[in-house]
């Protein structure tokens, strides 16, 4: 018994070291990157680089993937509440589901497969390169210059991204119900700024801001980190995009339960 | 008296990754101007050496003096004050790919001594000649250059802030003999022009003899040897004899 609870240990104890060693790692990491978005000198054209970057090259993926959710939203709704009066419950359904959850989740998602990837390889490209040594001896601070500008982008242009999803979503909810499931669209419209509450909108923002965050910070991270030439760039771009993902889902949970949950 | 003492000044430099032991007690001196060149085999320590020098990597032990003044433990202002003054040219060129390559030559210019744009590219342009390359490429991506015209770019960076210490980390590996000489007498020219102390690593002896006045050799993360290069051929050390011949016959033990 004694044995099989020390080779238990024993399993448990490399990667265990390995997981909690990597945790203070990343913990440093965000306090560095902290530290340094609010002490100058600040790079302005880096961040309007990386603001263009990420918020409007992002545009596209975003549309494309929150009108579909939007029109599948409507379908499904209309599916099934056929049987107690779809015709205002699609409305309300489809703005609820797209503001508060659909547009954010989505957007961080597909950002994060964009971005969060680009972010690694780039970073991971500069360190294995030692571009990233090189902007040391130029004493440039490589975290101001790397990192800084594109967590704050994040944390700015993805709550941006979230609200012209809400926007694209509603639309594409709208197209099903009046083109295909020919609803009234006069009804459609007022029922859905009747129902349209500030608090959706808010929670779509806060998790725009926070999804903002972990993409760029998991991008960030994972490059600043990668060693050993091409492979440690893929390995590091595939963490920064799992990572990423997964720790969206699990937030997104957690405000969620923040918000709605009294 | 301040002009006696030496321009780096290195005492029981230790250094180690985990269990293994990279640096183990290296003394060792630059003086102002003068250009020293530490040898060594792959993996001997030579990279970690200069990264602590230039405060990228901290050693565990040990003091690193420059103009007499300890550089280990200094707050962040004092340090990034004290590393404006070196330049470095990496291996690889480590050039920055988003950057034009006037960009990457005024890079210091711009982002540090905040020369205007248009001014800090007359100056690239400058520095670009001086490494012998026309102006032609000055608006190109680094990506679209050859090897050893990155390592032109990576040297024309280096000196453009007119730094009092530049590393020079394998100048010459990865380019043919001719364009090795080439840089070596770039080397020897920019550094004499701005009378800086250099301290290059390399396994390239050809260009060790070329371009040191000292010669320093690192083996098993210490100083076992060092002299002038005319020192250098009578010198009976025989770590420094079997290195030179290149043979793998003798006291240094390769790790296959």
């Amino acid at each position: 018994m004694k044995k099989y609870a020390e080779n238990f240990l024993r399993a448990l104890g490399k990667p265990l070291v390995g997981f909690i060693s990597r945790l203070g790692e990343l913990s440093l990491f965000i306090a560095r990157a902290l530290y340094n978005c609010v002490t100058p000198p600040f790079y302005l054209k880096l961040l309007l680089r990386q603001m263009i970057d990420i918020g409007f090259y992002s545009l596209p993926v975003v549309a494309l993937t929150t009108v579909f959710a939007g029109m599948v939203i409507a379908l499904q709704t209309n599916a099934g509440f056929s049987s107690y009066g779809a015709e205002s419950a699609v409305a309300t359904v489809v703005l609820i589901a797209v503001t508060r959850e659909l547009a954010p989740v989505f957007s961080g998602l597909m950002v994060a497969g964009r971005i969060g990837a680009a972010m690694a390889a780039e970073i991971g490209t500069m360190r294995v390169t030692e571009q990233i040594d090189a902007l040391a001896t130029l004493s440039t601070n490589p975290f101001k210059y790397l990192v800084t500008p594109r967590l704050l982008a994040g944390i700015i242009v993805l709550p941006l991204l979230v609200l012209i999803g809400d926007v694209i979503g509603i639309f594409g909810g709208y197209t099903i119900a009046i083109y295909q499931l020919e609803y009234n669209a006069a009804n459609y419209i007022n029922t859905t700024i009747n129902e349209l509450a500030l608090i959706d909108i808010t929670t779509g923002l806060i998790k725009g801001a926070v999804f903002g965050f972990i993409i760029a910070l998991m991008g960030c991270y994972n490059g600043y980190k990668s060693k050993g030439g091409a492979q440690g760039v893929g390995s590091a771009t595939t963490n920064a995009v799992v990572s990423s993902s997964i720790l969206i889902l699990i937030f997104n949970y957690i405000i969620t339960g923040m918000i709605f949950t009294d | 008296m301040a002009n006696n003492k030496p321009k780096i000044e290195i005492k029981n430099l230790h250094k180690s990754f985990g269990q293994k032991v990279v640096l183990d007690g290296v003394d060792l001196e630059i003086n102002k101007g003068e250009s020293l060149v530490v040898i060594g085999g792959s993996g001997t320590g030579k990279s970690v050496l200069i990264k602590c020098i230039q405060g990228l990597l901290e050693p565990d032990e040990g003091s690193i003096k420059i103009d007499g003044k300890e550089t280990i433990g200094l707050d962040r202002e004092e340090a990034e004050k004290l590393y404006a003054k070196m330049g470095m040219l990496f291996q690889g060129g480590a050039l920055f790919d988003s950057l034009s390559v006037w960009e990457n030559v005024a890079f210091g210019l711009i982002e540090n001594q905040k020369m205007p744009r248009k001014k800090a590219k007359e100056q690239a342009v400058k520095y670009l000649r001086q490494v012998g390359l026309s102006a032609d490429v000055a608006d190109l991506s680094p990506s679209e250059l050859s090897g050893g015209m990155q390592k032109r770019v990576g040297l024309a960076r280096a000196i453009a802030t007119t730094p009092e210490i530049i590393f020079f980390d394998e100048p010459t590996t990865g380019l043919d003999p001719i364009m090795a000489d080439v840089i070596n007498d770039l080397i020897i020219n920019s550094v004499k022009k701005i009378g800086a102390s250099a301290l290059t690593i390399t396994h390239d002896m050809a260009s060790a003899r070329k371009i040191a006045d000292r010669i320093a050799m690192l083996y098993q993360g210490k100083i076992v040897w060092q002299g002038t290069v005319k020192e250098l051929e009578k010198t009976k050390n025989p770590y420094v004899c079997q290195f030179v011949k290149g043979s793998s016959q003798g006291p240094i033990k390769v790790e296959i």
